[in-house]
């Protein structure tokens, strides 16, 4: 099932604080950064309009269920823990573990994907749709850029389950697989905002 | 599987998902104030984000400007919403 190295690098962040090394490919830090200032104005512009629509803001997040997004918050959790897993397994190069890692991180991934799906198709026989108001033009919107971000960053961990199964080679493939990594945690650090924002904030 | 996870990072996955039912709980049944809850929950929200970057994201063991630029995208956006969302 694993495969060490004769001399396997450290599992744990904690056995190499301050490598100094830039993790991934540095160019993924650049998608992160852009990411972060974009969805920053578009959280701004959000609360913007809530300003000046208090009531209906309040009385549109009463329609939301909660529970869809919690579910989903933690979904996305477990499967960055799963990612973390699938980065450390292709550090020492247990192949099989990382693959069944990335695996689960995947199956996350698409639990969110059906739950955001189930989500919207309940709120459409309720008649709420992007049309309904303001409120809920900027919901589907936003709930709807960070699917994409989900189904870019499946993609980005098919990939990289691919380059760990097969070994990640040199540093070249480590960098790839790190990046798509840090490219899925990056989804969830945008849900993590984007969750209690939409939901709870009026 | 589980010793592929450092356990610092196990402790910090619960941190989260703790974090969230509070905030979660902080909108639904506290009773506090609409502005002061608003505000809470956007503070909660980035310190989950800054849990996320440092210790999924691996900014930890990344050069310090990296992670000093990233941690300043956080703290500025998250108090520029906060403000914005007091003051608006």
């Amino acid at each position: 099932m694993s495969r060490p190295q004769t001399a396997p690098p450290p599992a744990t962040d904690a056995d190499r604080p301050g490598s100094g090394q830039v993790p991934g490919e540095p160019g993924i830090w650049l998608v992160v950064i852009a990411d972060l200032v974009v969805f920053a104005v578009l959280f701004g512009m959000f609360l913007n309009y809530r300003a000046e629509q208090p009531a209906l803001w309040a009385a549109s997040q009463a329609k939301l269920t909660a529970g869809f997004g919690f579910a989903n918050t933690v979904i996305l959790l477990t499967s960055s823990l799963a990612v973390v897993a699938a980065v450390n397994a292709t550090r020492l190069g247990r192949t099989v573990d990382a693959g069944r890692a990335f695996a689960a991180a995947m199956g996350c991934g698409l639990v969110f994907v059906a739950l955001k799906a189930v989500e919207w198709t309940l709120k459409a026989r309720d008649g709420v749709v992007p049309d309904t108001n303001d409120f809920f033009a900027q919901y589907y919107v936003f709930t709807g850029l960070h699917l994409l971000h989900v189904l870019v960053g499946l993609t980005a961990l098919l990939f990289a389950r691919r380059i760990a199964r097969a070994g990640a080679h040199g540093p070249h493939d480590q960098g790839l697989v790190q990046s798509a990594a840090i490219f899925w945690h990056l989804v969830d650090l945008l849900w993590l905002l984007l969750f209690p924002i939409v939901y709870f904030v009026h | 599987m589980t010793s592929l996870v450092p356990r610092s990072v196990q402790v910090v996955w619960a941190t989260l998902v703790a974090i969230t039912a509070v905030s979660w709980w902080t909108n639904a049944d506290s009773g506090l104030d609409r502005r002061v809850a608003g505000a809470a929950i956007l503070a909660f929200a980035f310190a989950k984000t800054w849990l996320v970057a440092i210790h999924f994201m691996d900014l930890r063991a990344a050069p310090a400007g990296l992670r000093r630029t990233v941690e300043a995208i956080l703290a500025c956006s998250c108090a520029g919403l906060i403000g914005w969302f007091l003051l608006a």
